[in-house]
C-alpha cells in the first residue's frame, strides 16, 4: 500500500491514536506503581516484567504497520 | 527505612498487610482470559470461515488489529494487578489505614487511631464468602459518620479480633471509652 494512499493514512492515524492512548496508560500505570507501591522489588520487577513485553509487543505491531506501506 | 504508608513511624509495628480476598482477583482474571479465548478462537477459525480476512493486504491489517487488541489485553492485565496491588488496608499497633487505588487516577489513604475506635463488625455473606471465608470488616469511630471499612478481606473474623485486641492492649488512659 502507497504511503500516501488515503486508506494507509486513516489506518496509521488510528493505530498511532490507539497505540498513543494505551502507552499513555502503561507509563502512567508504571509510574502509579513505582510511587505508590509498598515493595520495591515488586514495584521494580512488575514494571520491567510488563516494559518488556510491552516493547516486544509494540515493536511487533510497529513493524506490521509498516509492511502496509 | 522503606514505608508502607507516607506517615508510617520509625518504631510504629505493622500487625497486618491485607488486600482484597484473592476470589476477587480471580474474577477479573477470568473475565480478562475470555478476551483472551475470544482472540485464540479468531486466529483459529477465522482464517476457515473468513479467508478473505487474511489476504494480501486485509490480511495485514487484520495482523495488525490483532497485535493491537494483545497491546490492550497486556495493559488490562497490567491494570487489574496494579489495582489489586495498590488497594491495602494497614493494621498497626497505633492505627488502621486504608489506601484506596480508584482507577489510574484516584488514590486515597485514610488513617484510623486505635484509641478511636468504638465498634468492630466483621460480616460474611453469600455463599463464595462462606466458602473462601472472606467479607467485609467495619470500624465505628467516634465522631464520624462514615465506618471504616475493609472490602472483601480475607478471614474477617481475624481481622476483628485483631483490632479488637490491639484495642485492649491501650493503656486504659488513652481509650476513648474508658469502660
Amino acid at each position: 500500500m502507497d504511503s500516501s494512499n488515503t486508506a494507509y493514512l486513516l489506518i496509521a492515524g488510528i493505530y498511532y491514536i490507539i497505540t498513543g492512548i494505551i502507552i499513555f496508560f502503561s507509563i502512567f500505570g508504571v509510574y502509579i506503581l513505582i510511587r505508590y507501591g509498598q515493595t520495591r522489588l515488586v514495584s521494580l520487577t512488575v514494571s520491567l516484567l510488563y516494559g518488556f513485553f510491552f516493547l516486544i509487543l509494540l515493536a511487533q505491531s510497529f513493524s506490521t504497520l509498516q509492511n502496509l506501506k | 527505612m522503606h514505608r508502607l504508608f507516607p506517615s508510617q513511624l520509625d518504631d510504629e509495628k505493622i500487625y497486618l498487610v491485607v488486600r482484597q480476598h484473592w476470589f476477587y482477583l480471580c474474577l477479573k482474571l477470568i473475565m480478562w482470559i475470555m478476551f483472551v479465548i475470544a482472540l485464540m478462537l479468531f486466529n483459529k477459525y477465522a482464517p476457515i470461515y473468513l479467508p478473505g480476512l487474511f489476504e494480501d493486504t486485509t490480511g495485514i491489517i487484520t495482523k495488525l488489529f490483532t497485535q493491537v487488541y494483545l497491546l490492550f489485553l497486556t495493559l488490562s492485565l497490567f491494570l487489574i494487578w496494579l489495582s489489586y496491588y495498590l488497594n491495602v488496608q494497614i493494621v498497626t499497633d497505633r492505627r488502621i489505614v486504608d489506601i484506596d487505588q480508584v482507577g489510574l487516577f484516584s488514590h486515597t489513604v485514610s488513617e484510623l487511631h486505635i484509641e478511636n475506635i468504638e465498634d468492630v463488625t466483621s460480616e460474611t455473606n453469600g455463599i463464595f464468602g462462606t466458602i473462601f471465608n472472606y467479607g467485609m470488616v467495619f470500624v465505628q469511630t467516634a465522631g464520624t459518620i462514615e465506618r471504616f471499612e475493609f472490602d472483601n478481606v480475607p478471614n474477617p473474623t481475624a481481622i476483628e479480633k485483631l483490632i479488637l485486641d490491639l484495642y485492649e492492649q491501650l493503656p486504659h488512659h488513652e481509650r476513648l471509652h474508658k469502660g
